[in-house]
């Protein structure tokens, strides 16, 4: 390092990390994201130091919910008029803007204190994998996956489909009777 | 030797004046009245007391709790749980406080690295021995069919 202001300044030093939300669960995903906003992933996290970091999430139209909590979930939505406000399912959320329902439960998962609306700033939602070339000249890391998203039958190569361990293997002229 | 009387006399109370003014020594960055006048100032600093005291105990167990997040994202960074880089510490012996744990993390990543490493071996020897399972792809014992 040439002088310790500099290593001070690069220690400190906002990072913009991508995070890709396909068919990773809202709620767990949020909680990760949470983390690298408020800066807790650095040894030197401090919460008045501002250590938070950018996180740009791809992909969130296809972020998954468990079991059936997509019809069950219910989110309060404004719709502009006085005196109604409406309880839409997560569905239909998801439907009318495909980065919201990822963007509430980040809201939900940070800490509730005068930060919370500066760090939601710093969170950048889009729907599939188009970025804007200011955005993608920044990134640094990427944030690893709350789950390894399972692989498709289609997806699995023939190598690895013939090497898969086999309980037994039947004779050829072995029939299953129904 | 008859000493009652003698333990009557009390020491006389201090100077009007004094006493006030050490009251007004603690509250001079206090807000209006709180400052000025002895009766408010004297329960705005008793107040202000009992904070000092409570923040006092309050202060030593927040500054735990930062040491163990920063703890916890320091072995994230080397692979390892928090508990694991604790619990393998214990076990091999190595009784470095959170305090100075966290001191080399952020100024002496190498150290931490390293002892990261020692609590990473301990853990898994220790699991060894108190499970009896033999880690995955290794035969370190002769295996018994029965």
């Amino acid at each position: 390092m040439a002088s310790r202001v500099q290593q001070h300044w690069l220690t400190f030093s906002r990072m913009w990390l991508l995070c890709d939300a396909r068919w990773q669960p809202a709620p767990e995903l949020a909680k990760r994201i949470c983390k690298y906003l408020e800066g807790r992933h650095k040894p030197v996290y401090h919460p008045l130091s501002d250590c938070g970091d950018h996180v740009v999430v791809i992909n969130t139209k296809e972020v998954a919910f468990e079991k059936n909590q997509w019809e069950k979930k219910l989110y309060a939505v404004n719709t502009g008029y006085k005196n109604t406000m409406i309880a839409m399912s997560a569905k239909d959320f998801h439907r009318m803007d495909p980065t919201k329902v990822l963007e509430r439960e980040v809201y939900s998962e940070l800490p509730k204190n005068g930060q919370r609306k500066s760090l939601m700033t710093r969170l950048h939602l889009f729907a599939d994998e188009n970025i804007p070339d200011n955005i993608k000249e920044n990134l640094v890391d990427i944030i690893p996956p709350v789950m390894e998203p399972p692989k498709r039958l289609d997806e699995f190569t023939e190598e690895e489909k013939a090497s898969w361990p086999r309980l037994f293997i039947p004779p050829a002229d072995y029939k299953p009777s129904d | 030797m008859f000493l009652t009387l003698a333990r009557y006399v009390r020491t006389p109370p201090p100077d009007r004046w004094w006493k006030r003014r050490y009251v007004f020594n603690n509250t001079w960055r206090f807000w209006g009245r709180h400052r000025n006048c002895y009766k408010i100032a004297i329960q705005s600093m008793q107040h202000a007391w009992r904070q000092a005291k409570k923040g006092r105990r309050e202060k030593k167990r927040f500054v735990r709790g930062l040491w163990i997040e920063r703890l916890k994202a320091a072995s994230e960074e080397h692979g390892l749980p928090y508990e694991h880089l604790v619990v393998g510490l214990d076990m091999a012996q190595v009784q470095i406080d959170r305090k100075v744990l966290t001191h080399l993390a952020i100024y002496e990543p190498k150290t931490f690295k390293s002892i990261a490493e020692i609590a990473r071996i301990s853990y898994g020897e220790g699991l060894m021995a108190a499970t009896g399972k033999q880690p995955e792809g290794v035969f370190t014992r002769i295996v018994r069919w029965e």
